[in-house]
């Protein structure tokens, strides 16, 4: 029984660490849409260079799906205004290099699904459009965006 | 040895479902700074036309031929309006005295009913229910008789801050 548990708890310890390691996801950069007079729409391209962009690194071949919590406005600090957002089918893309001309644009309101290989670093970037209206208040606005990746085995 | 099949199960299975369903994520923030929505177009140049020597060329502000501006901002805002005039109208190395008369201002594009402003250099007014201010701006030049003939020119500046 004492045999049991310790090599249990071995390759439990094992197994965590194993699949924490193999799969990563780093934001490179913030999205930043600058600062605009309000009443004008503010676009911002996935190949501008305010854009969100992410790196994923897997190190074991794997099938993943990207998901992409978006949000639905940028608030002030205090939290009284909101200025709507809204993301398109061309609003974001992906790349095995980090390279406008070899991007790959997709709809980052769906799930995008990828089959990683060994060792492969895959970048996405994210843009977006801004609709402050004429009355919009002079102040900073604040949003988030997180991009999760699920792995699932590869048949 | 029973032990030992019961761990290899356990931990296949349990390898199993680690090895499956990994989720990582990562977070960008985003910001964007609004000013407030404001334009300033210009209408209409100020044009003297061709002078006389020697004898002194008015355009008030209401005269047609006087600068036009068209402020859009927010709807009745306080918003202070600063005019800066050219001291010289300027034809290459040559000038010319450039006088300022107080510009006006209304929040219709009619100058015959429109408000003076208190000082040549503009003052506070208030924007309309479209968010519209018109200014208009004129000025008095006297070409001397040692004038140089030619196409004087001169830059009338606007600045309009909207809190």
């Amino acid at each position: 029984m004492k045999s049991f548990c310790i090599i249990f708890l071995l390759m439990f310890a094992n197994s965590v660490l194993y699949c924490q390691s193999d799969l990563t996801v780093v934001k490179l950069n913030d999205i930043s849409f600058g600062t605009d007079f309000g009443g004008r729409e503010k676009r911002l391209d996935h190949s501008d260079v305010g854009a969100a962009k992410f790196q994923i690194q897997s190190k074991i071949e794997t099938n993943a799906t990207i998901t992409i919590m978006l949000p639905s406005f940028f608030i002030s600090a205090d939290g009284s205004e909101k200025i709507p957002a809204s993301f398109n089918e061309r609003s974001a893309a992906w790349s095995t290099i980090d390279n406008v001309s070899s991007r790959t644009s997709f709809d980052p309101r769906q799930p995008l699904s990828l089959s990683l290989k060994q060792n492969q670093v895959i970048y996405v970037w994210i843009g977006g459009t801004l609709h402050p209206s004429r009355s919009q208040r002079a102040c900073k606005y604040s949003g988030s965006i997180t991009l999760t990746v699920h792995t699932l085995p590869r048949n | 040895m029973k032990y030992i099949k019961q761990t290899l199960l356990f931990v296949l299975l349990f390898c199993g479902i680690s090895i499956a369903q990994v989720t990582v994520s990562a977070t960008a923030m985003g910001t964007f700074s609004v000013l407030g929505y404001a334009t300033v177009t210009r209408l209409a140049d100020l044009d003297f036309g061709a002078l006389i020597v020697g004898v002194n060329t008015t355009v008030l502000p209401t005269d047609a031929q006087a600068a036009e501006f068209l402020f859009n901002g927010n709807v009745n805002t306080d918003v202070q309006v600063t005019i800066t005039f050219p001291s010289d109208l300027i034809c290459g190395s040559n000038t010319m005295k450039f006088h300022e008369i107080s510009p006006i201002y209304n929040t219709i594009p009619d100058a015959s009913s429109a408000t003076q402003f208190k000082h040549t250099s503009g003052g506070s007014a208030t924007t309309g229910a479209d968010g519209n201010l018109y200014i208009w701006a004129g000025g008095r030049v006297m070409a001397n008789k040692n004038q140089a003939a030619g196409q004087y020119t001169g830059i009338i500046q606007i600045v309009v801050v909207q809190p």
